[in-house]
């Protein structure tokens, strides 16, 4: 009984204890977004760079507060994140059957192996000025950059979960003669999808960065044009917060596909190795 | 699947080359076919196209304009290898640093540095300077994030008996964290060369006066449609070839790990997966 009593002590301890470091450690991350904030400022202050280049934290606070109080500004969000979505979702139609087919037979995935390579290695942003010639600065020359973006590495993660089905489940698929419709939907599918779902939340920040990207250097509506707009009328403060809120776009982006990824896939063990 | 395991005879080999090979001719020729002749401005013949590359190698303008080009690339993409490598090497070694620098280095890896270009060619100029600066900016994340990972990522057992051996820290950081954390050092930096492409295109079509960018925004804006094309297929070789290349060195480095037990190798490359691009 006194062991037990010690043990619950110690139990207690340990867990006030790492309560305590986890304490510890939120105050030091604090503390490094802070000193990075007064480093900053300091910086900017200082003279040592351009204005142009770095303006101060506190101009930058004031130029983004300023700018979440115009239409336009929430125009501009709404183009990057619609386009980079319907571009998203326009990927994911056209890779995961070609990647779930690929994946399905060798000969097909030797076949498109090279022109794979060669798309995902390409900056598609590069076709940019051609797309322009052809459809101008309107929403489908943004998502051609986005989809040729996002859909070589989504057939490329596709390919490697539609890989992993295990010899044994082809086999009883194939001894029970289950055709192929349902063999793609029921078996290669759901095997497929923890890797698709990586690809997809990849994918995601691809979208938003070659949005982003194409809004530079097209002059297409969006962030990316508000900013480059804002840093040619000398307004670098506002030019900055437009960079901190493509940052805060791209970070809850990714954190919503890291957290619909983890609940989408509850019914998969733990692949923690 | 199976033809790891089957014996390589002669046939199989060519069955092999000609499958991987069938299908990219096949477009290639229909390139070719489709737009021979063609008068559409926005599809010249593919044969103006390939004279176009030559000639642009021939008088020097399309070789200045890819050397400019690559110059910047491996100089931000070395000054990020470099400080990526170092910085995650530190960063894995200390959990009490790192852990106190996570938030700040996850809000950053999702900033799109695509977005600085205009405002570091606005505020430094168009100069080769601020467009290497932005490469190495926008390749040093991936890197010194997968590094950080890879050195986390190695098992305690290896680092407890290294230390029960009372290895040198020198030597511990070379032969065990460096190589520890290498599978994973490859993995950011792969990443890194694909965004380490992106940065020179975006810098060179946003301003500038040199780079394969530039050619190509250039032509297309003179409707030189020809050469336009010339330039996005040259960089697309680049591009490949670079890959190509880096898989190679890859393979030559990490030989020693590739040839360990599947199933080790398995989980570890499911990990790194993951952690590309991300």
């Amino acid at each position: 009984m006194t062991l037990s009593v010690t043990l619950r002590r110690t139990g207690e301890a340990r867990r006030a204890g790492s309560e305590r470091s986890k304490l510890s450690r939120v105050a030091a991350q604090i503390g490094v977004i802070a000193g990075a904030i007064i480093l900053w400022e300091v910086i900017a202050r200082s003279g040592v760079l351009p204005a142009s280049l770095l303006p101060p934290f506190s101009e930058v606070v004031v130029a983004l507060v300023s700018l979440l109080g115009q239409a336009s500004f929430w125009g501009d969000v709404g183009a990057t994140l619609g386009g980079a979505m319907l571009g998203l979702v326009t990927s994911a139609v056209i890779a995961i059957p070609i990647g779930l087919l690929a994946g399905l037979s060798p000969f097909v995935e030797r076949s498109t192996r090279i022109l794979v390579d060669i798309g995902r290695s390409f900056p598609s942003i590069a076709l940019l000025p051609v797309i322009i010639l052809f459809y101008g600065t309107t929403l489908p020359t943004k998502l051609i950059v986005i989809v040729l973006a996002c859909s070589f590495p989504l057939i490329v993660q596709t390919i490697y979960g539609a890989r992993g089905i295990e010899e044994s489940i082809i086999e009883t698929a194939r001894s029970y003669r289950i055709r192929f419709r349902l063999y793609f939907l029921r078996v290669a599918l759901p095997t497929a999808t923890p890797s698709i779902m990586t690809g997809l939340r990849l994918a995601t920040t691809v979208a938003v960065l070659v949005a982003v990207g194409a809004e530079v250097i097209g002059g297409l509506p969006g962030i990316g044009q508000g900013l480059a707009q804002a840093q040619l009328d000398g307004a670098s403060a506002t030019a900055f917060a437009y960079f901190v809120v493509a940052g805060t776009l791209g970070f809850v982006v990714t954190r919503l596909a890291e957290l619909l990824e983890a609940r989408f896939l509850r019914w998969r063990p733990s692949d923690n190795d | 699947m199976t033809d790891a395991h089957a014996p390589v005879t002669a046939s199989a080999r060519i069955g092999r080359v000609v499958t991987l090979l069938w299908l990219p001719v096949v477009l290639l020729i229909a390139v070719f076919w489709l737009t021979a002749g063609s008068t559409n401005i926005y599809f010249p013949p593919a044969t103006t196209v390939v004279s176009t590359i030559v000639d642009g190698f021939a008088d020097g303008e399309l070789g200045a304009a890819l050397g400019y080009s690559m110059t910047n690339f491996a100089l931000g993409f070395f000054i990020a290898g470099i400080v990526g490598i170092a910085g995650g090497l530190f960063l894995g070694e200390r959990p009490a640093i790192r852990g106190a620098f996570e938030p700040m280095l996850n809000f950053v890896r999702a900033l799109p540095f695509v977005a600085l270009v205009p405002i570091f060619i606005i505020a430094l100029g168009i100069s080769a300077a601020p467009k290497i600066a932005l490469i190495a900016l926008g390749c040093l994340w991936p890197v010194l994030l997968n590094t950080t990972d890879g050195v986390r990522a190695i098992s305690p057992s290896i680092l407890e008996t290294s230390r029960s051996y009372r290895v040198g820290s020198a030597l511990r950081l070379r032969r065990v964290t460096l190589m520890g954390a290498l599978p994973q050092i490859f993995a950011g930096l792969r990443v890194a060369l694909s965004v380490g492409i992106v940065m020179v295109v975006v810098s060179e079509m946003y301003g500038s006066t040199e780079g394969i960018g530039y050619y190509i925004l250039f032509s297309a804006q003179r409707f030189a449609i020809a050469e336009t094309w010339a330039g996005t297929f040259v960089l697309a070789a680049v591009g490949y070839l670079l890959n190509v290349v880096f898989v190679w060195i890859e393979h030559l480095t990490l030989g020693w790990y590739e040839r360990r037990a599947p199933r080790v190798r398995g989980t570890r490359t499911a990990r790194s997966a993951q952690k590309v691009l991300a």
